[in-house]
């Protein structure tokens, strides 16, 4: 009896452990940051008096996002439940938008559709093929 | 009672075993699965293109939006440190997209081409050169687009693409494409491109490890200003040289080409490019963030916890029978 408490003690134990590591590595949301930081113009979004690309670095650098892509219109972070997109103001400050996951990538499927999902829930770019896919 | 005890130990050790295993082996070969490993034949990496079918079509797609609202081509010239010509991608595109000549801009003035350069700007169609022969690179899909007609060309002479354009384009593992499509340099069309900003990107490859092992980017534009950006405005996209090597890299990459007409729209050089809206084709969805590590390693922990407390509850059963 002795020996399957310590065994099966061990065995539950690291499975806790690695359960804690598991949702612990999931990162925090910044949406709660963004709405005390940024001015609230309407439901889900904001405006920042920066430029999109540092308030897209400056939000990263509080919340570390999952992925991020950049492309002509915008910037756009990605967290595990949440889509945030930087899009620039007509060079006066930017537009933030906090959206879930799957509102975000439809509303902006032209510039992550492919990369951050694809049919069935499976990107299709930038996986692999060339000389930059190593380390 | 020994031989109890060494099948009991034999068991322990295969239990810690298939833990291991679980724990480190199959988020591993999950990732491997997620990357695409197993998706068949991989294409060898001292000559495939850089970017495929997919990602080619998807810059393309992206920066004639671009071009499309600021009125300036968009191109990228990846020098990827490979010896070998590597093959021209033919994209594949979205919906009925297909890469359009630009036509005369809307969003700034179209320079004559034929006039003296604005001050401040350095046209490079102005410099003297040979009539350019047809590019060996261009896809056969680039090569019978309709040419530009909403840009009234110069009576005389032709705009000509310099030598050390062509020159550029023309080395071993050098790629380049632009809004007007895979394989085709602004620089090459003067007249169609009168304003342009490229993205250069400077590899080395070992071809050993086949991989890059240092990459660097600049934007070359002729623009006026007389400001190109430099890695120092790339560093805004949260890019460093380490990204542009690391996990990844060719997606950093095309963030850093894609970001371009965002760069010179913050600088106030262009107009901001508005999202384009557009319907979501059926099944198409976002991947979880968490990936499949959380999943597989929330399995194992969920196993690993069962696995335990059964193990203490059939013990103590036992326990209880044994001493009744």
């Amino acid at each position: 009896m002795k020996r399957a408490l310590v065994g099966g003690g061990l065995l539950a134990a690291i499975g806790v452990f690695i359960l804690v590591m598991a949702l612990v590595s999931g990162g925090s949301s910044p949406k709660g940051w963004i709405a005390r930081t940024y001015a609230r113009t309407a439901p889900g979004t904001y405006l920042s008096t920066d430029s999109a690309l540092r308030t897209a670095q400056r939000i990263s650098a509080k919340y570390k996002p999952s992925d991020r892509a950049a492309d002509p219109t915008g910037v756009y972070l990605r967290y595990p439940d949440l889509v945030v997109a930087v899009l620039p103001q007509g060079g006066k400050g930017s537009r933030i938008t906090v959206d879930t996951a799957a509102r975000g990538y439809a509303r902006y499927h032209s510039s992550v559709g492919g990369r951050w999902g694809g049919p069935g829930g499976h990107a299709s770019t930038f996986r692999g093929g060339g000389p930059g896919e190593g380390k | 009672m020994s031989e109890s005890k060494d099948r009991g130990g034999a068991i322990g050790c295969g239990i810690i075993i298939l833990i291991f295993a679980a724990v480190f082996g199959v988020p591993f070969l999950w990732n491997m699965y997620d990357n695409g490993v197993f998706d068949g034949k991989q294409p060898d990496p001292a000559t495939a293109p850089i970017f495929g079918p997919s990602e080619a079509g998807r810059l393309v797609e992206r920066l004639d939006t671009a071009a499309r609202a600021q009125g300036i081509c968009y191109g990228w010239v990846i020098d990827s440190g490979r010896s070998a010509r590597i093959p021209v991608v033919t994209p594949s595109y979205g919906g009925t997209f297909s890469p359009q000549p630009t036509t005369a801009p809307s969003a700034r003035p179209v320079p004559n081409p034929s006039a003296p350069p604005a001050p401040g700007t350095s046209q490079r169609s102005a410099v003297p050169a040979p009539p350019s022969a047809p590019n060996p690179n261009a896809s056969p899909r680039s090569a019978a687009r309709p040419r530009a007609t909403a840009v009234p060309r110069p009576a005389s002479p032709p705009p000509t693409v310099p030598p050390e354009v062509t020159r550029e384009l023309s080395e071993p593992g050098v790629e380049f494409g632009s809004n007007l499509g895979v394989g085709v340099d602004p620089r090459q069309a003067p007249a169609r491109c009168p304003q342009w900003a490229i993205l250069t990107a400077q590899y080395s490859y070992s071809s050993i490890d086949k991989e890059w092992t240092s990459g660097s980017v600049s934007v070359q534009d002729n623009l006026g200003a007389g400001n190109d950006l430099r890695l120092s405005n790339l560093d805004r996209l949260g890019l460093t040289s380490a990204d542009l090597v690391g996990d990844n890299a060719t997606g950093r990459l095309a963030d850093a080409i894609g970001a371009v007409p965002l760069l010179l729209a913050e600088e106030g050089r262009a107009r901001p490019v508005a999202p384009a809206a557009g319907a979501v084709p059926a099944g198409d969805e976002i991947s979880s963030s968490r990936g499949a590590g959380f999943y597989v390693f929330t399995t194992i922990a969920i196993v690993l916890i069962a696995g335990g407390a059964v193990w203490i509850a059939v013990a103590a059963v036992r326990s209880r029978k044994g001493s009744s």
